[in-house]
């Protein structure tokens, strides 16, 4: 009668066990996601905000300074000033440009998009306009 | 004995169903974080979308005036103060202007009109002739509205129509 008891015990016992494993296998899994998901969204904010500040930036930006911004490619606005550039870890895409046109030809298109990558490259867009 | 039996099955449950809680309340918290986060970026695109309203707009009444399509004799009276784009779909009066798409879904549209309501947001105690409201100040004031998908941004104009040029002299965005 002991051994029986004892027996179903054990078994008991690795059954539980192993259900508590997989559900702390799962939670870690959760929990995993949950930093990762945590993690980006905190990335989106940050380059929101750098995204945002380069904007305010260029609109405010004289019109010889919109000008030289239009006449080159995101990757050379350094050459218009240290103002235009993006600190690591984030990333000035070279989707970003100035473009002038409109009626009065002084409508500055400005479209800024910062980019980071964490598990895949992601990116925020910011698009206004500005009459000189 | 067999009282007993079953008891770490329970046990498991009920670890079980608080793990099962842990992970829907990281779950849930997760997903806040990251809504919130989108939500931002929408209000911020929408907030830049109008203010492309704003601009589109000045660049019209700019084109306008160096065209010399607006003249004094438009300026008469209080209404219309932009006879020339009033009738057009420009005006507020006419139909609202279709929504205009920008990269990343962001979309605006705005209207320019001349309402009596803003000199007195302007000024509530001007007095007002048409609309010139300082007759030391000849520049005619007018207004632009603008929407993004979820903000509005509104912008008074003086137009100076002798030496043509715009400032905006009051801008608010709600």
């Amino acid at each position: 009668m002991r051994r029986r008891a004892r027996g179903t015990t054990l078994v008991e016992v690795m059954i539980s066990m192993s259900l508590v494993l997989a559900g702390m296998l799962a939670l870690f899994r959760v929990l995993g996601a949950s930093v990762a998901g945590s993690a980006t969204a905190s990335r989106f904010v940050q380059a929101e905000l750098r995204a945002s500040s380069l904007v305010e930036t260029v609109r405010l930006a004289p019109a010889a300074t919109l000008s030289c911004l239009a006449a080159h490619g995101s990757a050379g606005w350094s050459a218009c000033g240290g103002a235009y550039a993006i600190a690591s870890p984030y990333e000035l895409d070279k989707r970003s440009r100035v473009t002038v046109g409109g009626k009065s030809g002084r409508l500055y298109d400005v479209n800024i998009v910062v980019g980071f990558t964490d598990d895949r490259y992601r990116t925020v867009a910011l698009r206004t306009a500005v009459l000189k | 004995m067999r009282r007993e039996r079953g008891f770490s099955l329970l046990i498991v449950l009920m670890l079980g169903a608080v793990m099962a809680g842990v992970a829907a309340t990281v779950i849930l918290s997760t997903r806040r974080d990251l809504s919130v986060a989108g939500q931002d970026r929408e209000t911020l695109q929408a907030f830049y979308a109008a203010e492309y309203g704003v601009a589109a707009a000045k660049d019209l009444l700019a084109g306008e005036l160096a065209a010399s399509a607006i003249t004094e004799a438009s300026f008469t009276s209080w209404s219309p103060i932009l006879a020339t784009i009033v009738t057009r779909p420009e005006g507020c009066a006419t139909a609202r202007r279709p929504m205009n798409t920008l990269d990343g879904g962001a979309r605006f549209t705005f209207c320019v009109h001349n309402d009596a309501d803003d000199v007195a947001y302007l000024d509530p105690s001007a007095a007002c002739a048409g609309d010139v409201c300082d007759d030391r100040d000849p520049r005619h004031i007018v207004t632009i509205e603008a929407w993004g998908a979820t903000a509005t941004a509104q912008a008074h104009v003086a137009v100076d129509v002798a030496s043509p040029s715009l400032q905006t002299i009051a801008w608010r965005q709600f």
